[in-house]
């Protein structure tokens, strides 16, 4: 669908129409908005008893050991990384591409990002076991002189994780504030338009505010850009500067940006399908914006595919005996289940999107979106724990699988990312007014009303 | 463009683009002066329309972007100076992973400064809110014209935005009630 196909179709609705439908999302909660909400109050429930239980009782709880000393903590935090990627991705860099599509997505995946992103940064804390010493990696001036060591990854992804927060944040902040102030005009006198008032900075949508809001928004997006491909450039560093087999490799950044992304846009796939329907917001996310998400889920897993393949070439073409054994260990060893689960779920399922009928069922947009959820943690475990488990010396091998405590955790994890999420829902438009608005025809003199 | 809170004049409310339009062109080719325009959505017609030079905010994202590469380096070079670890006989300042700082700090400090300067030059937060001319229906679905004028040009100001359909001509003076009803 073009451009002016999409400004026709959504020309049949009045500004006045979108600001109350897109506002109606913060009207009181239906029952089951408040079973789900409910629901991830558990799961963070147990996620947070998990954590304390590790806390009070050390590392031990874990099934962390020698030779496997990064586990499913790792993995989640690079799961939820990647998560974090697609909606900075659909707001900056589709903004830059001028792809119209992206206009009524954009908002809940940039929400999406900035709680993947804080519910990632809380992995290497819960890794670290003591998390009272987690300053000691910011460069602070101390009594010692001592400063962290900037050639090290683990250094970069702090730079990287912080920023990649940061600006995320400013450029949602930024771009909600015109619609603030359409909440805020639209609100009952209370605490609510109080608060709206006090976060809209006083916005009046007039020349001057409008005149530098685009041009900043314009900067944002270039700045965003490149660091959505340098986070997990940097992220893949955390392995690719070590000499682990299976890990030590050049095609790492580039394959886990590619896997970011099929994460990311199956998450949003994931919550945007309910979300359309629960707050009826069919006419704004239309069939076309899944169907631009499926054709982006296949594009990134086709790449991830051809990472999966090329790294089992370059294992055999190096003639590197250890790359060659972690090579055929994976798809072969004691986490094969883990390696298949994953080729399926992020290479073979997605196929599925190259029949038109598939990318207009939103049964099995949402069944896929799901399936490669699970594959790209499976495949982030696989990278991790594989390599690890099965180094160099046969003496070192050894296995690894989680605790009652670290499935808490990760549980844990989805319920605060979801909660996060839901809570935005109640209380912030999660569709953009404002850019609805700009991509519709304007009112005109003698137009029916 | 005068200064907002300073001026009197006339506010046309308007439900439609193209009404806006005229009342703005109009107001261009007379001696009427627009004082500002009320938009529920970002235009760059109308912006492109009033301001012949580009936004200054570039020019605070340059600096920001350049204060952050200086600074990384810097804190990197510097800190491993004080810091001095020499492992395997290698040099104590290496560029190559200083890079990765540089460009983290130049994309943070770059962002920073374009949300000052989106703040400094659109004058947010605005203590005044609501301000003099502004209505809520603003961020809904009609515009608003302000036209700066004294007793000598008032009723062709009120001609330019009768003509371009206003729905409301309110007086700025006295806000509260509209001068004209139509």
């Amino acid at each position: 669908m073009s451009n002016s196909d999409m400004t026709e179709k959504l020309g049949k609705f009045s500004w006045a129409q979108v600001d109350r439908d897109i506002l109606a999302t913060l009207s009181r909660p239906g029952p089951v908005y408040t079973a789900v909400l409910a629901l991830c109050f558990i799961l963070v429930a147990i996620g947070g008893i998990s954590w304390a239980y590790l806390i009070k009782t050390g590392m031990g709880a874990t099934g962390l050991n020698n030779p496997v000393g990064w586990g499913s903590f790792i993995t989640t935090f690079v799961f939820w990384v990647g998560i974090g990627h697609a909606g900075t991705l659909i707001s900056a860099i589709l903004f830059l591409l001028r792809a119209p599509w992206r206009t009524a997505i954009f908002r809940a995946a940039e929400a999406s990002t900035i709680f993947a992103v804080a519910t990632a940064g809380m992995f290497p804390l819960i890794h670290l076991g003591r998390v009272w010493t987690a300053y000691y990696i910011l460069p602070y001036p101390n009594g010692r002189e001592l400063w962290p060591n900037f050639r090290s990854p683990l250094v970069w992804d702090v730079l990287a994780i912080t920023t990649y927060l940061t600006v995320s944040l400013i450029f949602f902040y930024v771009g909600l504030i015109p619609d603030i102030a359409a909440a805020r005009d639209r609100a009952k006198p209370g605490l609510r338009k109080t608060i709206l008032t006090f976060l809209s900075l006083g916005w009046m949508g007039n020349l001057q505010q409008w005149r530098h809001y685009l041009a900043a928004y314009v900067f944002f997006a270039a700045l965003a850009t490149p660091l959505v491909i340098s986070v997990h450039s940097v992220v893949s560093w955390d392995f690719a500067m070590s000499i682990v087999p299976g890990w030590h490799t050049t095609i790492f950044a580039p394959y886990f940006v590619a896997g970011a992304i099929l994460s990311g846009v199956a998450m949003v796939l994931t919550f945007m399908i309910p979300l359309r329907v629960v707050f009826r917001l069919q006419h704004l996310i239309r069939i076309y914006h899944l169907q631009a998400m499926a054709k982006l889920l296949l594009f990134t897993s086709l790449i991830v595919g051809y990472a999966y393949g090329i790294e089992l070439f370059i294992a055999w073409y190096s003639g590197n005996i250890f790359e060659q054994e972690i090579f055929l260990y994976r798809p072969t060893g004691d986490y094969a289940f883990i390696y298949w689960a994953m080729v399926t779920c992020n290479v073979f399922v997605p196929l599925v999107f190259f029949f038109k009928k598939a990318r207009n069922s939103i049964w099995t947009l949402f069944i896929v979106s799901i399936l490669v959820n699970f594959g790209m943690w499976f495949e982030r475990f696989n990278i991790i724990v594989s390599s690890l488990a099965h180094e160099f010396m046969p003496h070192g091998w050894g296995l690894y699988s989680m605790t009652l405590t670290e499935w808490g955790i990760l549980f844990g994890s989805f319920g605060w990312f979801f909660l996060l999420l839901l809570a935005f829902f109640k209380v912030l438009p999660s569709v953009s007014i404002a850019e609805v608005k700009e991509s519709m025809p304007h009112p005109k003199k003698g137009d029916k009303s | 463009m005068s200064r907002r809170e300073t001026s009197q004049g006339l506010l046309g409310v308007f439900d439609h683009y193209d009404g806006m339009i005229e009342a703005i062109k109009n107001a261009q080719e007379s001696d009427v002066e627009i004082c500002d325009v009320f938009l529920p959505a970002g235009d760059h017609h109308v912006l492109d329309m009033i301001y012949k030079k580009r936004s200054p905010v570039r020019f605070l994202t340059f600096a920001g972007a350049i204060t952050g590469l200086i600074s990384g380096f810097a804190l990197a070079i510097l800190t491993s100076l004080v810091w001095n670890l020499v492992v395997g006989g290698k040099p104590v300042t290496n560029p190559i992973p200083f890079v990765v700082v540089g460009f983290e700090l130049t994309i943070l400090f770059g962002a920073l400064a374009t949300l000052v300067a989106v703040l400094i030059f659109g004058g947010l937060p605005f203590r005044k809110f609501p301000g003099k001319a502004y209505r809520p229906e603003f961020s809904l679905d009609t515009f608003g014209v302000w036209l700066s004028c004294t007793e000598g040009n008032r009723d062709m100001a009120r001609e330019i935005l009768k003509s371009a359909d206003a729905k409301e001509i309110h007086d700025i003076s006295d806000p509260a009630s509209p001068e004209v009803q139509s």
